[in-house]
């Protein structure tokens, strides 16, 4: 019995709460008026309890968020990171490259070393994998194409700075938002390129011996570090391409046409006079497959060559054909052996 | 004091907004939002992700919404549906966790409680304690602004359940922080 009467109290007591809370919210209704009016009137410790509720109200007009439970420094960097990236399917658009004159093997070039990294700040990374093409939307509305088994860096508040940085490894092709106050600079082992709104393609892959970048349309300045253009750039305008030898730390600069610089954003693969180990590693990287082949072997062989979205099958056919390349590919890689000697070239 | 604030939400109302300001939008309102996910999808890592995501959107959106604080709410609750779409679970039965109260006690000495923003945090802290359903109800029309129908739509009761919330809330914070009603604070 006595249990019920509890819970009549109970019952009354939040009835009690919910008129308070419609009088300091303005949404009394005649009804939760006159209970609280009675009920204010029955008891001095009643209109006490009112007065302290209604402070502590007022009061909880002030307080503030809570800490997110992720914080923002984690969101930042997808909201520049988060640039579109549109994955193109590299079967449907074939082999893509736009080739410099390339030469010999290289090592493996330090791109971490090269760079004065500040730890404290974050740098956003996009990657194209070995037989993707990407292209990446910069915030300044830039846009990268970025070949197969390529990576850019830049600032995760790359808006933000003074001028427009970004780190390449591999291959690119940018057109360049036009803003003379933020310098658009793109560095690549020991070339620095500076822009200000064009369309160039540079090409920095670590184990190629050139470095080379390629101009579109409009104007770039290029740094070559170590070297007296270290400080003074040397000029490139449309249709001009500057080729280095991180071995003999020598350049050249000739002309190409329009179409060679981004060929390979349209699917087309060029070898001019390539090395045959660096037409494996491109291969490898265009078609995602592994190529074992003996690299002292192959080391004084060159390859003249242009395949327009060509499948690999095609690509492994014209080798045989020109080379005498005997190849066989089993799941994701590509054996090669025997062609003809290429001590004369 | 300037009673009936809604802290940081002022500057939201921005069509367009800059890092500065995406950044304090963020800190007012994402805890809210995490709470609100959970609410729906009644895990922490979830309700995270899904919030995390909304933001991104919002930034990346071309149009940017007349009502931020609602769009995001009704962003964060269809990305929450979805999810549970997802996971094939229906929002049908809530773990009813409203007579549960945390146990863990923030709460500072009361000897301590002198100064005006002592108070506020003794208060926070009380909020904190609220079972979780009634604390959003609370959090949504005292921290967001939203109205008694604005929050039975968003968490999907009745109106009167809103009222019951604020109620009984109000009388749990009563219970634990009218001693921060001293003789000065009254004369307010």
């Amino acid at each position: 019995m006595s249990l019920v009467v509890v819970k009549v109290q109970s019952g009354m007591e939040d009835k009690i709460w919910n008129a308070i809370v419609k009088r300091l919210t303005n949404t009394e209704t005649a009804d939760s008026q006159s209970l609280l009016e009675q009920w204010l009137t029955e008891d001095e410790s009643h209109a006490q309890g009112y007065q302290e509720a209604k402070v502590v109200w007022e009061l909880s007009a002030l307080i503030q968020p809570d800490q997110p439970h992720v914080s923002f420094d984690q969101l930042q960097p997808q909201l520049i990171a988060k640039t579109q990236v549109k994955q193109l399917n590299f079967w449907k658009y074939g082999i893509a490259a736009a080739l410099s004159a390339a030469v010999l093997l290289a090592a493996l070039f330090q791109f971490s070393q090269d760079k004065k990294h500040n730890p404290s700040e974050e740098w956003v990374t996009r990657k194209a994998d070995a037989g993707k093409m990407i292209q990446v939307n910069l915030p300044d509305s830039s846009k990268i194409w970025l070949n197969s088994g390529s990576e850019i860096r830049f600032h995760k508040y790359f808006s933000a700075q003074k001028s427009r940085t970004v780190q390449l490894i591999g291959e690119a092709y940018f057109d360049v938002a036009h803003d003379e106050k933020h310098p658009f600079v793109v560095e690549s082992g020991k070339l620095t390129t500076v822009v200000y709104g064009t369309s160039f393609s540079i090409r920095a892959y670590g184990n190629e011996m050139n470095t080379s970048v390629a101009v579109n349309s409009g104007k770039v300045g290029v740094l070559i570090a170590d070297t007296k253009e270290a400080k003074v750039p040397v000029m490139l305008v449309a249709n001009d391409k500057l080729t280095f030898n991180r071995n003999q730390h020598t350049f050249t600069k000739l002309s190409v046409t329009n179409s060679e610089v981004n060929a390979w954003t349209a699917g087309i693969l060029t070898f001019e006079q390539t090395p045959l180990n660096e037409v494996f590693a491109t291969i490898s990287r265009k078609f995602n497959v592994q190529v074992k082949a003996d690299p002292l072997k192959y080391q004084e062989c060159r390859l003249t060559a242009k395949f327009q979205n060509k499948p690999l099958k095609e690509v492994l056919r014209t080798l045989k054909m020109v080379m005498n390349l005997q190849t066989k590919q089993i799941d994701h890689t590509v054996y090669v052996e025997g062609g003809t000697s290429c001590s004369n070239p | 004091m300037q009673l009936n604030a809604t802290p940081g939400l002022k500057e939201i109302n921005a069509k367009s907004y800059d890092l500065a300001q995406f950044e304090s939008l963020y800190n007012a309102i994402a805890s809210s939002l995490q709470k609100y996910a959970f609410y729906w999808v009644k895990d922490v890592e979830s309700a995270n992700a899904i919030v995390n995501d909304v933001f991104v959107q919002l930034w990346f959106k071309n149009d940017k919404p007349d009502q931020i604080k609602g769009y995001l709410y009704q962003s964060v609750k269809n990305a929450s549906l979805n999810h549970l779409k997802k996971e094939k679970q229906l929002p049908v039965s809530f773990i009813d966790q409203d007579e549960l109260t945390l146990i863990a006690d923030l709460t500072m000495p009361l000897s301590e409680v002198v100064t005006e923003s002592d108070k506020l945090s003794f208060l926070q802290n009380t909020i904190a304690q609220l079972p979780q359903r009634r604390q959003i109800v609370f959090r949504m029309f005292r921290l967001e602004g939203f109205s008694y129908i604005e929050i039975a739509d968003l968490l999907q009761i009745s109106v009167r359940t809103v009222e019951d919330h604020l109620g009984k809330a109000m009388q749990f914070i009563h219970a634990r922080a009218k001693h921060l009603v001293n003789e000065d604070v009254t004369e307010l």
